[in-house]
């Protein structure tokens, strides 16, 4: 094993892949993302000293997309306005995948005139002891509303709107948040992303520190010995 | 010689106009700040004219020069009319300065505005370390042109002194651990030129490429904006919240003429002020006089948006309007050569769809199809 770095190294690293994620995407996405600077506060605060914590926030990045086919109501226009908000802190001296202390990852959906909304919530459940709900939630899940769509909750119609599902998802920070919402809804800019030799360093060595303990961790569960079930089951409830 | 406390600011200026108006304008000038003296004189043939230049720096302290755009259009009684202009004369004396043959000095460009639109050439941009318009900086704010003229010369005896020590950063006020992140990207720029460039090069980069332009280093009103302040409408405690700014404020070259703060600075202060601090991007402007008035015991009064139904969340300013805006009711405005740790330039929608000082602001082709559906709509 390498020579643990030190808190205020893996600050400076994540700060910079900040700097790198904003250049990158005002670089190659500047018609679709509208301001990448916003990363550049986050990359601001990453540096500054937690003790043993790195924190940051991504505070209102707005993404302009075309409206894609099949969008209810009808006639909401032909662009949508995502805004994304993450709030998040990790631990400096442990992989990231376990070290998350606050993940809370948004991203609020609007037509252009704002007559219509829906959001997402992307979060890392708090298991503790007086969580008394016996449904399953996954460590990190996706979750269709969230606290955003109060501000609608007089208004929605025949819609119903549940806390539940919470889907299983690998977590995920600014890098591959944003990825995941290109690709969700700016195809074309997420394609010419993954030429850009920065970006996909910036996946990559997000997907290692994030998703390779992920899946292997959940991987194990098939493993023949001894192993942590219960952790793997916070993860993944679902597995028998 | 007996040194006082405040030597003065020795500028001559060279201008080809004969009647009273020039005089009129310096007499504006340095009643407004009584440490600058201009003496004024007419221009002479090239050669002779860079010699006597040369000759008034050497005997001056502290001496700038202040030149008129057109210098070829009037003649005087001993002299025919020149047949340069301002910036051929200001090239000449770049280029000596930069083989050593005369010591720096500022080089200030003034005119009549409309003939900065029909003959300056923007290239020429570098040569001069400020620009102003006789017509509407020097009548409006002689005292602010002063202070700049006076600050410009203490500049460049600062960049002087700190290039001979090559203390790039010493020289902004870094400490050492401020120069990370976006701070790194330019101070490497900064520090080459501080080993191989001539001081009015470093001076007119520092000036265009890092104080006039926000990013790293911002000014008053976007100051104010960004933290939600009316600065008219709150008096005292603007000033009063301003002191508690004095560890962002920029202390380098050209730092009284040019009052700036270091954004990422602020940032951090804003953060330090309550343990569950919010997001200043976050929050409008009203919550955010509010954590600065329960903070400080201040009377903070809140900026007010452009439009009825804009956003209060400001973090820019209106090119055309200069009204705090937040980014998200402006559109993207088109610039040449952005510095990666250049802020986006925004005009608020409500002033593109009313052309409001249109000559001041391009919208960038990024952002062109939305003014057309916001046309439309």
């Amino acid at each position: 094993m390498g020579k643990r770095a030190k808190p205020a190294d893996i600050r400076r690293r994540l700060s910079n892949d900040l700097i790198s994620l904003s250049q990158v995407l005002e670089r190659n996405t500047s018609t679709v993302v509208l301001n990448a600077e916003v990363l550049k506060s986050s990359a601001n605060q990453c540096l500054q000293d937690h003790g043993n914590l790195w924190e940051y926030q991504v505070a209102g990045l707005q993404l302009q997309v075309n409206t894609p086919q099949n969008v209810l109501p009808k006639g909401c226009g032909k662009i949508l306005t995502l805004k994304i908000d993450l709030d998040l802190a990790g631990f400096c001296d442990e992989a990231l995948e376990h070290g998350f202390k606050k993940l809370v990852l948004k991203v609020r959906i609007e037509n252009e005139d704002g007559s219509s909304m829906c959001s997402w919530h992307f979060d890392r459940h708090i298991f503790d002891e007086m969580d008394e709900s016996i449904e399953a939630h996954p460590m990190y899940h996706f979750q269709h509303g969230g606290h955003e769509m109060k501000e609608l909750a007089d208004s929605l119609g025949k819609v119903l709107l549940l806390p539940a599902p919470r889907m299983a998802s690998p977590p995920m920070e600014a890098v591959l948040y944003i990825d995941f919402l290109l690709s969700n809804f700016a195809g074309n800019e997420w394609k010419s992303l993954r030429d850009d030799a920065t970006y996909t360093r910036l996946l990559q060595e997000a997907q290692m520190r994030l998703w390779k303990p992920y899946v292997e961790k959940i991987a194990t569960w098939w493993a023949k010995g001894p192993k942590s079930n219960e952790e793997i089951l916070q993860l993944w409830p679902h597995l028998a | 010689m007996k040194k006082s406390a405040m030597p003065n600011t020795n500028f001559l200026c060279i201008d080809d106009q004969q009647d009273s108006t020039i005089d009129n304008l310096l007499t504006l000038l340095c009643r407004s700040n009584k440490a600058l003296v201009i003496e004024r004189k007419t221009p002479v043939d090239l050669a002779t004219q860079i010699k006597q230049i040369s000759a008034a720096n050497k005997e001056r302290e502290n001496f700038g020069l202040l030149l008129d755009l057109r210098l070829d259009q009037e003649a005087s009684d001993e002299q025919p009319k020149v047949p340069y202009r301002g910036p051929t004369l200001a090239q000449e004396l770049r280029t000596r300065m930069a083989e050593k043959k005369i010591p720096p000095f500022p080089i200030v460009l003034w005119s009549i505005t409309e003939k900065f639109v029909k003959s300056f050439d923007e290239s020429s941009h570098d040569l001069f370390d400020a620009v102003f318009g006789k017509d509407d900086q020097i009548i409006d704010q002689p005292s602010q042109v002063a202070t700049q003229m006076i600050s410009l010369v203490d500049g460049y005896t600062q960049i002087a002194s700190n290039k001979k020590n090559r203390l790039a950063s010493a020289m902004l006020g870094f400490g050492k651990d401020a120069t990370a992140g976006l701070h790194e990207s330019f101070l490497e720029e900064f520090k080459y030129l501080v080993e191989i460039k001539a001081v009015h090069e470093i001076s007119t980069y520092l000036l265009n490429s890092l104080i006039t332009p926000s990013g790293l280093l911002i000014d008053e009103p976007l100051l104010a904006a960004r933290l939600g302040v009316d600065i008219i409408k709150s008096g005292a405690s603007w000033a009063q919240l301003q002191m508690q700014l004095e560890i962002a404020k920029y202390t380098g070259p050209f730092c009284v003429g040019w009052q700036r703060w270091w954004w990422f600075t602020v940032e951090v202060w804003w953060e330090s002020l309550n343990v569950k601090q919010p997001n200043l991007r976050r929050i409008g402007a009203s919550e955010r006089i509010k954590i600065l008035n329960d903070k400080f015991g201040l009377t903070l009064k809140a900026a007010i948006p452009i439009e009825a139904g804009y956003s209060d969340k400001f973090f820019s300013i209106c090119v055309a309007t200069s009204r705090p805006i937040d980014p998200a009711d402006g559109l993207r405005v088109a610039e040449l050569n952005i510095k990666p740790w250049q802020d986006t330039a925004y005009v608020s929608v409500h002033a593109a769809l009313n052309r409001i000082e249109k000559n001041k602001w391009r919208i960038s082709p990024l952002d062109r199809d939305r003014l057309d559906r916001l046309k439309k709509s």
